[in-house]
């Protein structure tokens, strides 16, 4: 069929009224007849459904040209009450609009409406409703695939598990999502995407005309939601939610019973139970656990090839020790709570020490009080570090007052020009600040390093904090002379393990070690390694479980575990964990995501990414799986980007 | 378990066209040149009227040049982006990049051999020659989904439409009523149907195109922009 240029642009004109105006008349028909509905600038189409916290509608954005699911909450917002006043309720709303994740429904923006809404009840404008736009998915819910009974298991799980990866890029922007089911979960045609991620939650925890009725569903919501602190929740409870989700779409009812219950895999419901433990303590402990327990629990078993030599992976072996030794520069008697750290009298007096230096005295001061603030932070954070490449543009967020880093580097200054040494507090912030901000081959850091010696040459801290930095140039035989001078301590010892780890490999001290290991989960990683190099996939396989079990995104043991994986003949399940790697260090913040001084920590992450990514393509140990196809067209393009 | 492990396509709708050209595998390359060659014939009129009135060839020129374009494009000769979401993009900067290699190298096309998927008519529009490849893909596009709508709308319904966009583009409603002997209550309601029947169409061709439907709305909205001979912001 041929049309004439001009019938091709009336064409074009009407199609395109068509897009926009047909779901607004829809609803004009159904609802209001005489009149067009708005909210913000979206023009309301059809009326999607009425959920227990807010009803939904399709709408159309005719700046941007594009339909949104816009969700509008039931409850009138109180006059007077400003939306989204709390801070953490800003900013969870913000971090979710800057959240993207395939497995999760964009969140758009969020605002106040007075537009009257019959379909929740209203007999004239001018209640006052908060709302929020959401990226509008095609597909129906998991909830509609249960109307036709139970879903078979392996298909549940997979289901489960994509939710629970995308759940875990939430939590690692510090959102919770607090009401998952089958009907939070969209099959689009691009797999299961999860929808209302932070906004039924914080939306309704504003002041309300209502009583305020806590958000989460009966059967679903963790115990300690229903009836716990709100700011006590955190990661275990989503998981909760997942493990009944997963338990509901097994037995096809959302209140299973004991008798469908024991209908479920065993192992399966071992899964589901520890999920969904009334103790939160006993749950997996992150959604990234628990998506490790359900391929855990789709891998089968099969017999192992022969062990190959490989180079040893230093690199990523030593960053987790680093990481974790630097937070022992803080104060000797190692306060474990930021208030601790803030009452301890050697900081306190340290800090005196420092406002008494002769040197811009006032300056000093003016820094002082935030200095402590910045310390316990650090602190605080080292301590609970995760070691994923992610984590570290939130330990450049502590720097977000960019005044204070500036003060910090413009007082060292100050010292430097009048030839006096600078205080060691001020010395030590100087050196987590450019810690936080520079890669190990970075000439700037290994000058920090030289400075910091220099300064103050008898330092314990100070020599621990050069061996250190041996220990990451990859020179294991003078971090091991380095800390061969300080006093025996849990920090020294940490650092002499890793070093003898980088010096001897297989030949290092085992025992001291597997003593380590007790303390410190994270180290399992590395006596992962040691087993992988000795020819026993098996027993690293146990060690790397248990590393991931304390630090779920510990990038080198998620890299070890898929080489031990595929040294056990199970393939799959090693490219499985590979593609993980590869989406975690994808999702890394580049800097060009960030701004202000995360910024660094963006660029930080970025480097990190690179050198990750370049060591999965020249790892030798994974030479065999980067044969695969599934390697070369879905994860080699990607990481020869990451590297570039 | 593991064995029974659900298929990733198991848990969503089948891949697009384009979906399968940018997803597939080494071993897949025989789905993957099929899907391609698909998307190609649905393309042909837009590269030929592109590739006629924009570079100014003459028939045969722009037949061998579309005919070598199409056969590199399916062996595989062109280094394009493996990650364009829009086949329309994606092809774009392949004809532009092919044609200009050709014109460094002042020759004729590259024979496409035995392959003969070009037809040899194809007689671009006399505003072809100021439209952008965009704007030939959206017209092309519009144009064969209108096609379609032969025996999925009644007889009256495609008489209202073919009078509104064929025969009187610039008739008012009133006119075109008067021209079918109906009322225009009745004129407004056929070419309701038919043009929601040919949105149906429009998106239903667009999708193949995209890898992922996130796209759609936005690639419509682009399309109809070009038609309308908007600028986008």
């Amino acid at each position: 069929m041929r049309l004439p240029r001009e019938g091709l642009r009336r064409l074009a004109a009407d199609l395109t009224k068509v897009e926009l105006d047909a779901p607004v008349a829809a609803a004009q028909q159904a609802a209001h007849p005489a009149e067009a509905r708005t909210i913000g600038r979206y023009r309301l189409g059809t009326f999607v459904g009425r959920g227990t916290h807010g009803a939904v509608w399709r709408a159309v954005d005719p700046v941007l040209r594009r339909v949104v699911a816009l969700k509008v909450l039931t409850t009138p917002l109180a006059e007077g009450a400003r939306p989204f006043s709390a801070p953490a309720d800003a900013a969870d709303l913000l971090a979710a609009t800057e959240l993207a994740h395939a497995g999760l429904v964009g969140v758009l923006e969020g605002g106040v409406t007075r537009t009257e809404l019959r379909e929740l009840g209203d007999a004239r404008a001018g209640t006052r409703r908060q709302y929020c736009a959401m990226e509008w998915v095609e597909g129906g819910t998991a909830a509609g695939l249960m109307s036709s009974g139970a879903l078979e298991a392996p298909r549940a799980i997979e289901l489960v598990l994509q939710v629970a990866r995308a759940l875990s890029a939430a939590h690692r922007a510090g959102l919770l999502h607090l009401d998952l089911k089958p009907g939070k979960v969209l099959c689009s045609p691009d797999g299961p995407r999860l929808f209302d991620l932070a906004v039924t939650r914080r939306l309704a925890n504003a002041p309300h005309e209502l009583p305020f009725t806590a958000p989460g569903t009966i059967g679903f919501m963790a115990p300690e939601q229903a009836f716990g602190p709100a700011d006590e929740l955190d990661a275990r409870a989503d998981v909760h939610g997942l493990g009944a989700t997963l338990a509901a779409l097994v037995t096809g009812t959302n209140l299973p019973d004991d008798e469908d219950l024991a209908r479920v895999e065993p192992r399966l419901l071992e899964v589901i139970e520890r999920a969904t433990d009334r103790d939160p303590q006993r749950r997996h402990r992150s959604a990234a656990a628990f998506a490790a327990a359900l391929e855990q629990l789709l891998a089968e078993p099969e017999p192992a090839p022969a062990a190959k030599a490989r180079i040893w992976p230093l690199a990523l072996a030593t960053l987790a020790v680093v990481l974790w030794a630097l937070a022992s520069l803080l104060p000797d008697d190692g306060p474990e709570t930021v208030d601790e750290l803030l009452e301890a009298e050697r900081y306190t007096e340290a800090l005196e020490r420092l406002a008494e230096q002769p040197t811009d005295a006032r300056d000093d001061w003016s820094v002082a009080e935030e200095l402590r603030h910045l310390r316990a932070q650090v602190g605080a954070l080292l301590a609970s570090f995760s070691f994923h490449p992610a984590d570290l543009p939130s330990f450049a967020s502590l720097f977000e007052h960019g005044q204070l880093a500036g003060q910090v580097e413009d007082l060292v200054a100050t010292h430097r020009r009048s030839g006096t040494t600078p205080p060691r507090e001020l010395a030590v912030v100087e050196l987590l600040l450019t810690w936080s901000t520079s890669t190990r081959d970075d000439p700037g850091q290994r000058r920090a390093f030289e400075d910091l010696v220099a300064a103050f040459p008898g330092d314990r801290d100070v020599q621990l904090a050069a061996s250190l930095q041996a220990l990451v140039e990859g020179d294991g035989a003078r971090a091991m002379e380095a800390a061969r001078e300080l006093d025996r301590d849990a920090a020294v010892e940490l650092v002499r393990a890793a070093a003898d780890l980088q010096e001897n490999g297989a030949e290092a001290d085992r025992d001291a070690l597997d003593r380590l290991a007790e303390r410190h989960a994270f180290l399992h990683s590395d006596l992962g390694l040691l087993e992988l190099d000795g020819g026993r996939p098996g027993d690293a396989l146990a060690h790397l479980d248990r590393a991931l079990a304390s630090h779920p995104d510990l990038a080198s043991a998620h890299h070890l575990r898929a080489v031990a994986l595929d040294r056990l003949g199970r393939r799959a399940e090693a490219l499985d964990e590979l593609a993980w790697l590869v989406a975690a260090l994808e999702a890394t913040p580049g800097p060009e995501t960030s701004v202000g001084l995360g910024e660094l920590g963006g660029r930080s992450s970025a480097s990190y990414s690179r050198a990750s990514s370049a060591h999965l393509r020249t790892d030798p140990w994974l030479t065999d799986l980067r044969q695969t196809e599934r390697y070369r067209d879905v994860l080699e393009p990607t990481l020869a980007r990451l590297a570039r | 378990m593991g064995a029974e492990r659900a298929h990733p396509d198991e848990l969503a709708f089948p891949l697009t066209a384009w979906g399968r050209v940018l997803t597939a595998g080494a071993s897949d390359e025989a789905a993957r040149r099929r899907a391609l060659e698909q998307l190609c014939r649905a393309s042909l009129r837009a590269i030929q009227w592109h590739v006629r009135s924009r570079w100014a060839k003459t028939d045969t020129e722009a037949h061998e040049l579309t005919q070598g374009f199409l056969w590199t494009l399916l062996e595989g000769g062109l280094a394009a982006p493996a990650d364009e979401p829009r086949f329309r993009s994606w092809l774009k900067t392949n004809l532009g990049s092919y044609l200009r290699s050709q014109r460094r190298a002042e020759t004729p096309g590259a024979r496409a051999g035995d392959l003969a998927f070009v037809p040899a008519t194809s007689e671009p529009p006399t505003w072809a020659a100021e439209a952008s490849f965009d704007e030939l893909f959206a017209c092309c596009l519009i144009e064969d989904a209108a096609g379609d709508l032969e025996g999925r709308v009644q007889g009256d319904d495609l008489g209202a439409f073919r009078a509104a966009y064929i025969e009187q583009p610039g008739a008012s409603a009133a006119e075109l009523a008067t021209t079918l002997g109906i009322d225009e209550g009745a004129l407004g309601r056929s070419l309701a149907r038919a043009q929601a029947e040919l949105s149906t169409l429009v998106r239903g061709r667009l999708r193949s195109t995209l890898a992922s439907d996130r796209d759609l709305d936005g690639e419509l909205s682009l399309i109809l922009e070009r038609v309308l001979g908007e600028d986008l912001p």
